[in-house]
């Protein structure tokens, strides 16, 4: 509710923060690796779910196999 | 969330499917003993992605490994996907135990914590001050993984897991939110350093 109360009256959201920082310090905001979900992201994200990529849960107790 | 695309929601809620699957079985936790909520990682991938791409336009890009692996892991503490089939206190799991069962959710979110940090620095892809500082890395000494889980392996399994149990309670019945969560990140990630030079 408040953030569609920001809107109508124009102000700025929280949506807006990081573009309205960024015009003020007259700095670009392209992001870098082709963004957050860019290509080298997407490629760490596909390595975990690989089969045997993870490591496994690190509490001794609960470890069903030593890690790869 | 409307501005978010939706093929990227799509692809991060499979994802973490998938990996909360794995980290399930790593735990001994039958597919008969739990169900996973998709509905609930379709969720949790639109508000991580939510903060992520704030974060990536706040920072310029330069997002760090603990913050990606923070928000993400926090997302799925708080919406909790995972349900256990049956939390009777006289129930028995096949590896777990009850307390386990109970706070399922948080054991889960604080492996994929860890899953993510390792992974990246494993493949160079994010922000990474303490790998930028350590001499090992930059001389090919360590791989910056395997002090990792090391020093991670010792943290939480030291004095009868008091530092995991500690973790999942504040997680679960007191205020944990992302920044906490990135900050944990940050200080394993430092403290399983040893190539950094003292000041």
């Amino acid at each position: 509710m408040l953030e569609m109360a920001n809107q109508e009256r124009g102000d700025a959201t929280y949506k807006d923060f990081g573009v309205r920082t960024a015009r003020r310090k007259n700095r670009s905001v392209e992001p870098k690796n082709g963004g957050p979900t860019g290509p080298k992201f997407a490629k760490v994200v596909g390595q975990l779910t690989k089969d045997g990529q993870l490591h496994g849960t690190v509490l001794k107790r609960l470890r069903r196999k030593e890690p790869a | 969330m409307g501005s978010l695309p939706h093929n990227e929601v799509q692809y991060f809620a499979d994802r973490s499917y998938r990996i909360v699957s794995d980290i399930l079985e790593s735990l001994g936790v039958s597919e008969t003993e739990h169900e996973i909520d998709r509905d609930i990682l379709v969720e949790v991938a639109e508000f991580f992605l939510c903060d992520i791409y704030r974060i990536d336009k706040q920072q310029r890009g330069s997002v760090s490994i603990a913050k990606w692996a923070g928000y993400w892991a926090f997302w799925v503490r708080k919406l909790k996907p995972i349900s256990m089939v049956n939390l009777d206190d006289e129930v028995e799991y096949e590896n777990i135990s009850h307390q386990d069962a109970v706070h399922i959710n948080e054991i889960v979110s604080l492996q994929l914590a860890l899953e993510i940090v390792a992974k990246y620095r494993e493949f160079d892809g994010l922000e990474d001050i303490v790998g930028r500082h350590c001499k090992k890395i930059q001389n090919g000494e360590c791989d910056g993984v395997s002090c990792f889980w090391k020093f991670a392996i010792r943290y939480m399994n030291f004095s009868d897991e008091f530092y995991s149990k500690y973790l999942t309670y504040s997680m679960r019945n007191r205020t944990f939110g992302p920044h906490h969560y990135a900050l944990l990140m940050e200080n394993i990630i430092f403290s399983a350093c040893t190539g950094l030079e003292d000041d």
